[in-house]
C-alpha cells in the first residue's frame, strides 16, 4: 500500500506539469497571448510614450520572453528544489532574487563595432566595524542594496525607453519606404527583416538620426551594465539572510508563486483571500445536501415503486434541471426585494451594522436584541447557499436509492430476513453500509469542485470566491494566477482520486493495491 | 440483535461534548475581545471628537484672518508675493477652496450619517496612483488632493493645495504656493518637499508601478523645492496642457510613504494616505481593505479644507443589475449606476420621485461612441471610405435619434463631434448631420457609386461592387443591434456590410494594424479639454499611433496650433475651427454621447449634478420626513 501510494504521488508531478502546460500554452496562443490586458490602453498616450509603458511592463513581468520560456521560469520558481545562486528574503519576507542581467540592444552591429564588455561584479563590503547594534547593521545592509536596485532600475528604465524610441525611429523609416513584415501580430519590430533590409535604412535621410540614437542606446547598455556589476556585488556579500538550505549550487527552499501581473498582489494572498469564502459557503451547502438526500433515497429505496419514491424523484429531477442563473435572479427578485418578500439580504457577507457586534446573538446596551456576527453572516450566505444547495439532490438521491436496491436483493439480506432480523436493522446496518461505496466517490468528486468554486452564483450574488478569481484570470490573461489556480485544482483533483482509491481499499477489503 | 452503548460510543460521546464547550468558549473568548473592541474604539472616538472641537477653535482664529485679507481690492497688497520669481508676471491667486452649493446654513443641516455606493466592478486596489481604474479614484479622489481641482461649475482649473501660482508666459515653468493650513490626514503639514517627492519619488520611482501616469508626465522636467512651501514645476517644451498635467496629481505625504519599501507599496491593496476629506481608519499594510471587503473612509476629522458632513463613505460592489437595484430599493446602498432599461421603468414608477434622486447629466467624463471609416489604405488598398463625400452618406443615411431610442433606450444624445457639451471645446454652432438617406444616394453617385448593373448593389466605374466590413467587438446585445441596424440600412440603400465580431483582446491589434474597414469604438474623456493629438493628428498615422482610420484631411495646422496656445479663449476658437473640419470630414460618423445615470436615496439631501460629477462632500443626510 505504502509503495502504491508513493508510486501515485510521484507520478502526480509530470501529470501537474503537463496539465499547467497545456493550460497555460492555450491561454498564451490565444489572440493578443499572455498579458493581453496590460497592453489595452487609452487614447491619452502618445503611440511613443505607449510603446515605453509596454516596454516597462513587458520586461518587469518578463512578457517578452517565448511563451514556453516563460513557462519553465514559472516551474523554475515553484520548484522547491532550486539550481544556482540563492535567494535571499528580506524583512518584509519579499524574496530578492540575483540581478537580472541587461538585455543585449538589438541591431548593435549597425551602431558600434562591438558590444561593451559584460561587466563583473564589484565585491561590496559592508561596514562592520565595531560598535553598531545588530539592528544597525541590518538596516545599513538593507539601505544600501536597496539604494543600488534603485539606480539600477533607473538605468535599466532608461536603457528600455532609448531602445522603444529606437524602435518608434525604424518603424516610421520603415512605413514611409513601405516595407512589408517589419512588425509582428502584436506591433513588435522583427529585428531580422530590419537586418536584412538595412539598405533601406541606411539611405533613407533619417540615418544619422538612427545612428544616434543607437549609440545612445549602447551608451544605455553600458550603464546598465555598470549599475547591475555594482548591485550584484553588494548581492553577493548577501544583505539579507538566505532562503531555504542548501549551497550555491542545489538548494530547497519554499516555492514563490509569484504575483498577478493584473492585480500585482501576491498570488497567495488572492488566493487566500477567496478559498475561505468558498469554503464557507461548500461547508454549510454539502452537509445540507448529504442529510436531505441520502434519507431521501434510502427512503424511496425501501419503499421503491412508491408514491414518495416517485414523487421526489420527480422533485429532485426538476429542481435539478432548473438553470442556477436564473434561480438566482429569481431568488434575488422575490426573496431579498423588499417589494416582495424581502427576506434576505442582495449581496455581500456583512451588514453594514455588524462591524459593531458582539458574536454571538446578544442584547446591546439599549436593551435591543442583536443578531450578532455569526447569525448575521449565516443570514448573508442563505441565498448563495440555497442556489448551491438545490440541484445537488438529485444525483446523490438516486445513487443511494440504486446502491440500496442493488444490495436488497443480495443473498446475505435474504439470509438476514430469514435469522430473523429486524427490518430497520437490515436496512441500517447491513443494506446501508454496503452501499457506502459509492457514496466515497461521490464525496470525493464533490470535495474539488468545492474548492474550485462556482462561477455562476459567485457572480450572481458578487461573492468574492475562488471561481471569479479563476475566471478573471483567464480573462485578463494573468500569467501567474492562472497557473497556480491550475495548479491548485489539478493538484487537489488528483489528491482526491488518490483518495477514493486509499478510501475503496480500507472500505472493501476485496480491493487491494500490490 | 440489540444495539447496546458500549465504551466505544462513550467515548465519542465525551469527545463531542468536549470539542462543543471548546467551541462555545472560544466564542466567548471572541465575544469578550468584541467588546474590548468596542471601548477602545468608543475612546478613540471621544478623543478625536475632541480634537476636533480644539480645532474648530483653531481654525476659526484663521479664517477670520483670511477673511480680512479677501476682503475688497486691498487683499493684492496684503498678500506677500515674495516667493515669485518674475516680478512682472502675473500672480493668480485663488481663495479658500469651498462648497459649489454650501450646505451649512440650510435648515436641517446635519453632521453624522454613512453614505453607501455601490459599483459595478471591483477595483483591484485603492492606494494611489498604482489603482488607476475609474472605481480606485472615485475612492481616492475622496482622500487624496491635487494642487488645483476643476470647479465643478465652470470646470475652470482653480487652486486647491495651491493657493496661488505664477505661470510664465512662455510655457516653461509655473510657481506654486502651497496654501499654509493644507495639511495630511495625520496633522502633517503639505509641504513643497511632498510635492517634490511625489513626482520624483514615487510616480518617476521606476520600481513603482506607476507607468501610466509616469508615461504620460513626460514633459515635466523636474520639480524643484524653493522653500518650504514653494515648488517649481518646469517643462521640456512649452504647451498648453502642461499647466493641467503638472497640477493635476496627487500630493502624497513623504513621511508616510517612505516607510515603506517599494514592493510593499506596489502590493498594497489601500495604502491610501492624503490631505482630502476622508481617510481610511486603517493604514496598517497587514490588515488592509482587501478587493470583495466593503471599502470604508471616515470623515478626516483634522481636514483643512470645508469639512464634509457625513461621518463615513462606503463602497461594495454588485456585478449584475438585478440584484444593484435590488439592494438600492432594500435600502442597503444608497447610490448606483442603474442600467438605461432599469432608469425608465424605475423613474415611470408614482413613488419613485420619493424614494430617489434620478439623474441623468452630461459631465466633463461623458464618453462617445462612434464608428471610424478607414479613410487609409487597408492592406495597400484603398477603402470606398477614403471619400469624403461617402464617409458623409454613410452618416446621413443612419438615423441616429432612432438609433439611440430602438437601440439604448432613448437615454442617450446624438454625438456632435470629438468635444461634446458641457464642455467649452465643443463648437455650440455645429448641429449633428440630419438623417436623409436620399441626399446620402445622391453624394454616393457623385462620389461614383452608382447600381449600374440593376442588382440593388452600388457599383463603380470599374464594376465593383461597394461592400465593407464592419468590426465591432463581441459580446453585448445591444452592440449586436447595433450591427443588425447598421447592415440593414446599408442593404437599404444598395451596400453590402459583412459584420465582423472580434474578442476585445484582439482589437488592439487590429487598430494597430489598421486592419479595418469600419470599426466601432468609444473614447472617454477625463478633462475638460484634452489634447486632440493622440487620435486626430496625422503624425499618429505612422507607427502604429492611435490615428487608427488615417484619416488626414488638413487637421494638423489646427491641432498643433491648439498645443502652441496658452490662452484659453483664443484655445477654444482653435478648438471651435478643428470641431468644423471634423464635422465636414466625418472621418467618424458620432453615435451618442453616454450621459451618467444615478440613483441616489432620498435619505441624502443637497445632491446636485455638476459638470465636473459628484459632489459628495456636500451631501448630508436630510431630516426625517413627518407622516
Amino acid at each position: 500500500m505504502g509503495v502504491y501510494i508513493l508510486r501515485r504521488l510521484l507520478l502526480m508531478i509530470p501529470t501537474l506539469i503537463g496539465i499547467t502546460f497545456v493550460v497555460f500554452m492555450i491561454i498564451a496562443l490565444a489572440p493578443g497571448g499572455i498579458g493581453a490586458s496590460l497592453r489595452v490602453s487609452g487614447g491619452e498616450m502618445e503611440a511613443n510614450t505607449r510603446a515605453i509603458r509596454e516596454a516597462y511592463l513587458e520586461d518587469r513581468y518578463g512578457l517578452d520572453a517565448p511563451a514556453p520560456v516563460q513557462y519553465v521560469r514559472w516551474l523554475g520558481r515553484i520548484s522547491p528544489i532550486k539550481f544556482g545562486t540563492r535567494d535571499q528574503i528580506d524583512p518584509t519576507g519579499e524574496f530578492i532574487r540575483s540581478p537580472k542581467t541587461p538585455k543585449e540592444p538589438p541591431l548593435w552591429s549597425f551602431f558600434t563595432e562591438e558590444l561593451p564588455e559584460d561587466a563583473e561584479p564589484v565585491p561590496y563590503e559592508f561596514d562592520l566595524s565595531a560598535g553598531l547594534t545588530d539592528e544597525q547593521i541590518a538596516v545599513q545592509k538593507s539601505r544600501a542594496y536597496r539604494r543600488q536596485s534603485q539606480a539600477y532600475s533607473q538605468a535599466r528604465a532608461a536603457m528600455i525607453a532609448n531602445k522603444a524610441l529606437l524602435d518608434e525611429l525604424i518603424g516610421r523609416i520603415a512605413d514611409e519606404n513601405a516595407l512589408r513584415g517589419i512588425r509582428d501580430s502584436n506591433g513588435k519590430i522583427r529585428y531580422g527583416v530590419v537586418e536584412r533590409n538595412k539598405d533601406v535604412f541606411e539611405n533613407d535621410a533619417r540615418w544619422q538620426e538612427v545612428q544616434a540614437q543607437g549609440s545612445v542606446l549602447i551608451d544605455a547598455y553600458d550603464e546598465a551594465w555598470r549599475q547591475w556589476g555594482i548591485l550584484k556585488g553588494i548581492f553577493d556579500a548577501k544583505p539579507f539572510p538566505e532562503a531555504g538550505f542548501g549551497n550555491s549550487w542545489v538548494s530547497i527552499s519554499s516555492p514563490d508563486f509569484g504575483r498577478s501581473f493584473t492585480k500585482s498582489r501576491p498570488v497567495v494572498d488572492l488566493i487566500s483571500d477567496a478559498i475561505p469564502i468558498t469554503i464557507l459557503l461548500n461547508l454549510i451547502a454539502t452537509p445540507i445536501i448529504y442529510f436531505i438526500a441520502i434519507p431521501c433515497g434510502m427512503l424511496a429505496a425501501v419503499r421503491a415503486g412508491s408514491m414518495f419514491d416517485r414523487l421526489s424523484g420527480a422533485f429532485f429531477i426538476a429542481l435539478w434541471s432548473f438553470p442556477i442563473p436564473l434561480a438566482g435572479v429569481l431568488a434575488i427578485g422575490y426573496l431579498a426585494n423588499n417589494d416582495y418578500l424581502g427576506w434576505f439580504p442582495v449581496s455581500g457577507l456583512h451588514s453594514t451594522a455588524s462591524e459593531g457586534y458582539t458574536y454571538l446573538p446578544s442584547v446591546n446596551t439599549q436593551g435591543n436584541w442583536e443578531p450578532g456576527y455569526l447569525l448575521d453572516l449565516i443570514w448573508h450566505v442563505c441565498l448563495p447557499v440555497l442556489c448551491l444547495v438545490y440541484g445537488g439532490f438529485a444525483i446523490l438521491s438516486k445513487q443511494t436509492r440504486a446502491a440500496m436496491l442493488d444490495n436488497f436483493n443480495m443473498d446475505y439480506v435474504r439470509t438476514a430476513k430469514a435469522k430473523g432480523v429486524a427490518g430497520n436493522t437490515i436496512v441500517m446496518r447491513h443494506v446501508f453500509r454496503n452501499s457506502l461505496l459509492p457514496l466515497i466517490t461521490m464525496f470525493v468528486s464533490i470535495f474539488p469542485a468545492m474548492l474550485a468554486g462556482s462561477v455562476v452564483i459567485e457572480q450572481i450574488f458578487t461573492v468574492p470566491g475562488m471561481g471569479r478569481l479563476t475566471l478573471e484570470s483567464i480573462n485578463l490573461r494573468d500569467r501567474e494566477l492562472l497557473l497556480a489556480n491550475t495548479l491548485m485544482i489539478a493538484g487537489v483533483n488528483l489528491i482526491a482520486l488518490l483518495l477514493a482509491d486509499i478510501l475503496y481499499a480500507l472500505a472493501d477489503p476485496r480491493i487491494s493495491y500490490k | 440483535m440489540q444495539n447496546k452503548f458500549g465504551l466505544k460510543d462513550f467515548v465519542l460521546l465525551v469527545l463531542v461534548v468536549i470539542v462543543m464547550v471548546l467551541g462555545v468558549l472560544a466564542m466567548r473568548q471572541d465575544d469578550r475581545r468584541w467588546e474590548q473592541n468596542e471601548t477602545l474604539v468608543a475612546k478613540i472616538d471621544s478623543i478625536e471628537q475632541q480634537l476636533a472641537r480644539l480645532e474648530g477653535k483653531l481654525e476659526s482664529g484663521i479664517i477670520v484672518s483670511n477673511g480680512a485679507g479677501a476682503n475688497g481690492s486691498a487683499s493684492a497688497a496684503t498678500r506677500d508675493e515674495s516667493w515669485v520669481r518674475d516680478p512682472n508676471v502675473e500672480v493668480v491667486w485663488f481663495d479658500m477652496p469651498g462648497f459649489a452649493s454650501d450646505p451649512r446654513d440650510d435648515e436641517g443641516y446635519r453632521i453624522g450619517g454613512t453614505f453607501q455606493e455601490t459599483f459595478e466592478a471591483q477595483p483591484a486596489k485603492l492606494t494611489p496612483i498604482l489603482g488607476e481604474d475609474v472605481y480606485g479614484r472615485r475612492v481616492q479622489d475622496q482622500v487624496c488632493e491635487r494642487l488645483a481641482e476643476f470647479d465643478p461649475e465652470t470646470l475652470e482649473l482653480t487652486g486647491w493645495l495651491a493657493e496661488a501660482w505664477q505661470y510664465d508666459p512662455e510655457g516653461y515653468w509655473v510657481r506654486v504656493k502651497i496654501r499654509d493650513i493644507a495639511r495630511f490626514s495625520d496633522g502633517q503639514p503639505v509641504t513643497a518637499e511632498d510635492v517634490r517627492w511625489t513626482f520624483h519619488d514615487y510616480i518617476n520611482n521606476p520600481e513603482l508601478e506607476t507607468e501610466s501616469l509616469r508615461s504620460i508626465l513626460t514633459q515635466i522636467e523636474k520639480v524643484e523645492v524653493i522653500d518650504d512651501k514653494v515648488v517649481e514645476i518646469s517643462f521640456n517644451e512649452p504647451d498648453a496642457y502642461n499647466l493641467q498635467a503638472a497640477l493635476q496629481f496627487y500630493i502624497l505625504p513623504k513621511h508616510f510613504y517612505e516607510k515603506f519599501t517599494p514592493t510593499q507599496i506596489n502590493q498594497a491593496t489601500a495604502l491610501t494616505m492624503g490631505s482630502g476629506p476622508f481617510k481610511f481608519a486603517n493604514l496598517n499594510p497587514d490588515n488592509q481593505w482587501t478587493p470583495g471587503e466593503t471599502a470604508v473612509l471616515v470623515r478626516n476629522e483634522q481636514y483643512w479644507g470645508p469639512k464634509p458632513a457625513l461621518a463615513e463613505l462606503r463602497f461594495n460592489v454588485i456585478q449584475e443589475d438585478v440584484p444593484k437595484l435590488t439592494a438600492f430599493t432594500n435600502g442597503e446602498t444608497d447610490m448606483i449606476n442603474p442600467s438605461a432599461p432599469q432608469f425608465l421603468e424605475m423613474t415611470e414608477r408614482a413613488d419613485w420621485e420619493e424614494r430617489a434622486h434620478s439623474l441623468k447629466w452630461l459631465n466633463m467624463r461623458s464618453g462617445y461612441l462612434f464608428i471610424g471609416w478607414q479613410c487609409g489604405p487597408r492592406d495597400g488598398k484603398l477603402t470606398p471610405f477614403h471619400d469624403k463625400r461617402v464617409r458623409q452618406a454613410m452618416t446621413l443615411n443612419l438615423d441616429r435619434e432612432q438609433m439611440i431610442r430602438d437601440i439604448w433606450a432613448g437615454l442617450d444624445y446624438v454625438a456632435v463631434g470629438p468635444n461634446n457639451p458641457p464642455s467649452p471645446a465643443a463648437n455650440p454652432d455645429i448641429e449633428p448631420w440630419p438623417y436623409d438617406p436620399e441626399r446620402a444616394l445622391e453624394l454616393l453617385a457623385e462620389a461614383g457609386w452608382q447600381d449600374r448593373d440593376g442588382n440593388g448593389i452600388l457599383e463603380n466605374e470599374d464594376g465593383v461592387e461597394f461592400e465593407f466590413e464592419f468590426t465591432r467587438a463581441s459580446g453585448g446585445q445591444t452592440a449586436e443591434r447595433m450591427q443588425k441596424y447598421i447592415v440593414d440600412r446599408c442593404a437599404a440603400i444598395g451596400i453590402r456590410c459583412t459584420p465582423k465580431i472580434v474578442d476585445w483582446a484582439l482589437y488592439d491589434q487590429i487598430l494597430k494594424n489598421r486592419d479595418f474597414d469600419a470599426i466601432t469604438l468609444g473614447w472617454s474623456a477625463s478633462a475638460p479639454e484634452s489634447d486632440p493629438k493622440q487620435i486626430w493628428h496625422t503624425d499618429s498615422i505612422q507607427n502604429q499611433g492611435h490615428n487608427f482610420i488615417q484619416w488626414d484631411g488638413g487637421q494638423d495646422q489646427y491641432i498643433d496650433g491648439l498645443k502652441a496656445e496658452l490662452d484659453f479663449d483664443r484655445r477654444m476658437k482653435i478648438f471651435h475651427q478643428f470641431h468644423s473640419l471634423v464635422h465636414e470630414e466625418q472621418p467618424y460618423t458620432f453615435i451618442r454621447v453616454v450621459p451618467w445615470k444615478r440613483f441616489i436615496s432620498k435619505e441624502f439631501t443637497n445632491v446636485h449634478p455638476y459638470p465636473k460629477g459628484l459632489e459628495q462632500r456636500e451631501y448630508y443626510t436630510a431630516p426625517m420626513q413627518a407622516n
